[in-house]
């Protein structure tokens, strides 16, 4: 340790010169540089979301029909929590952290990330937390089946997995706010001269605005676990209503946290689909400054509507009528970011290739994930449906037609630029219909089953929810194994694509197609560029 | 290969100062959270 230790201190002494990575597995566990660590967290991103959508699989193989066929309910309480957990915290989130590292020292002209040490120490804490995670299936008792909301009272009342669980939250909280310094010192410091806030990426603004609300909310989760870490072995009782607590309280935290929290894995969606619509509609893109100041009223909105995921337990008519208009608001800036992608691909010179469908996808079906998100801001509607498919079918397309859609969509637009090789074409483009009919035939059909009154987090239902269900298991099947092309796609484009050029996108004008060759040298900027 | 691009003195200062207010941040609200609720349980 010491010798690498000695290594990374005459590394920077001497200024990176005259070597580039150095070879096996040290390059990649001592590794300071952004792209090498921000590729750690695409691969780590690829394979939780490899292990998240096998548990999906699971899921969705028991609900194929009525009945219990495969698993007991107990393990399936685990495979819906320990999924939830898994894509929120171990496939989108750190996929999103890959393309910062990866991309906002580009864009904004930077040698590196501020704090090249820390950087690295934030993607390896990921390794610990996800073997706590999944090793929590092993333990007595089996893993979490709380949800992955982990609600008391009975977060409070399970095994040991509960505490691994909470130790796993924990360390990934403190991997997210790590790497959140990190990226907001960079662009607020780093940047090359000339490109001032209002010249940067909305890659790298929506970023920004993340970073801050991560900063924000993981503590007040981080605050809430600790709280049922007490609870459970220190005598306290916070959420333990036999002891005076309030379970309630518990709802109120984690929400505080964890509607920002569905932000952190939008706004940076909202960075890269502002990036690719432009490239491919070779326009700028349309209302830059509303843009920004649009993704940062979301933002902020999205501390004062958290009340909306609990609108069943009680709360006085007056906060739920509060809740509904504060959520209700946040359609506006929202609005008005469809409005300028849609602007911008107006009349421009677009083409077709897979970011662009994939992007293209995104805009519609992330819509039809804000629409049916406003049908539940109204208290009414939301006491029917709430717990029912219907806000499956709702956070679902958000979070996979919106931020998966839009992580394959920044991988095929960036692959050429980070490999120096071109993707296939064909494959890409299958890969996106595939996905786009199977996660429709997936999703959409839990819209009925929610409206019909089927709840969720069962094994078991009725029979009248049959043949959606049915359905809905055929299109997970088709959603889930497309993805293997995407990965093949991408294997296969690393180990012998075309080769790419510098410029693979004719419309795209952010730094690193401007001005850096692909693939991107290990050493990104010999100097600084200068922006006029 | 030279990497002469790098950040200068001031801005490794002034990223430190950055980096040490947004952990003071975190931990602040991390403390703030607990405590309310420790000295105040409902």
């Amino acid at each position: 340790m010491s010798t690498a230790t000695h290594a990374h201190d005459h590394h920077d002494d001497h200024a990176h010169d005259h070597h580039g990575p150095p070879a096996g597995f040290t390059r990649w566990m001592h590794t300071t540089n952004h792209k090498d660590i921000g590729t750690m967290y695409l691969w780590f991103s690829g394979f939780m979301f490899l292990v998240g959508g096998t548990m999906a699989l699971g899921i969705r193989a028991e609900l194929f029909k009525p009945g219990l066929q495969l698993m007991d309910p107990m393990f399936f309480n685990s495979l819906t929590t320990v999924h939830g957990l898994v894509m929120v915290f171990g496939a989108i989130m750190p996929a999103f952290v890959g393309f910062a590292n990866w991309l906002v020292p580009m864009q904004i002209g930077a040698a590196d990330m501020a704090f090249p040490r820390m950087n690295n120490w934030s993607f390896w804490l990921l390794i610990p937390a996800g073997l706590l995670l999944m090793g929590s299936f092993l333990v007595p008792g089996g893993a979490a089946g709380s949800g992955w909301t982990l609600y008391p009272p009975l977060i409070i009342q399970q095994g040991i997995a509960i505490d691994m669980t909470i130790l796993a939250v924990h360390i990934l909280g403190a991997s997210s706010i790590m790497g959140s310094i990190n990226i907001i010192t960079t662009i607020l410091n780093l940047r090359a001269p000339g490109m001032t806030l209002m010249r940067m990426p909305l890659f790298v603004w929506t970023w920004l605005i993340t970073a801050y609300l991560l900063i924000a909310v993981m503590p007040v989760l981080a605050g809430a676990v600790t709280m049922l870490l007490t609870d459970r072995h220190f005598g306290t009782s916070f959420f333990n209503a036999a002891g005076g607590g309030d379970p309630t309280m518990f709802l109120h935290i984690f929400w505080f946290f964890g509607h920002p929290e569905v932000y952190i894995m939008i706004l940076p969606a909202f960075g890269i689909i502002s990036q690719i619509i432009p490239a491919f509609a070779r326009k700028p893109l349309f209302g830059y400054a509303s843009m920004v100041y649009a993704t940062a009223s979301i933002a902020i909105l999205s501390f004062i509507v958290w009340g909306h995921h609990m609108f069943t337990v009680g709360m006085p008519a007056a906060g739920n009528l509060f809740f509904m208009y504060a959520t209700m608001l946040i359609a506006v800036p929202t609005g008005v970011k469809i409005f300028n992608w849609i602007s911008t691909m107006w009349r421009g010179e677009m083409t077709f290739e897979t970011p662009m469908l994939f992007a293209v996808g995104f805009l519609c079906l992330f819509t039809i994930g804000g629409f049916s998100g406003l049908v539940l801001a109204v208290v009414p509607v939301d006491i029917t449906l709430h717990n029912t498919y219907y806000v499956v079918a709702h956070f679902h397309y958000v979070l996979v037609s919106g931020a998966l859609f839009s992580i394959m969509a920044g991988v095929y637009f960036w692959l050429p630029k980070w490999s120096g090789r071109m993707y296939n074409e064909g494959l890409g483009k299958l890969h996106f219909w595939l996905s786009m009919i199977g996660f429709n035939v997936a999703f959409f059909p839990q819209h009925f089953l929610g409206l019909a009154g089927m709840p969720r987090r069962i094994p078991d239902y009725a029979l009248q929810f049959a043949e959606w269900n049915m359905w809905s298991s055929v299109g997970a099947f088709i959603f889930g194994f497309s993805q293997l092309i995407f990965f093949y796609n991408v294997i296969s484009t690393i180990r012998g694509g075309q080769k790419a050029e510098q410029k693979q996108w004719e419309g795209a004008d952010s730094l690193e197609w401007t001005h850096l060759p692909s693939p991107v040298p290990y050493h990104t900027f010999e100097t600084a560029p200068v922006i006029k | 290969v030279t990497q002469n691009h790098k950040p200068t003195p001031a801005q490794r200062k002034q990223a430190l100062i950055t980096g040490i207010v947004l952990a003071v941040m975190a931990l602040a609200v991390y403390g703030v959270v607990v405590l309310k609720y420790v000295t105040n349980p409902t």
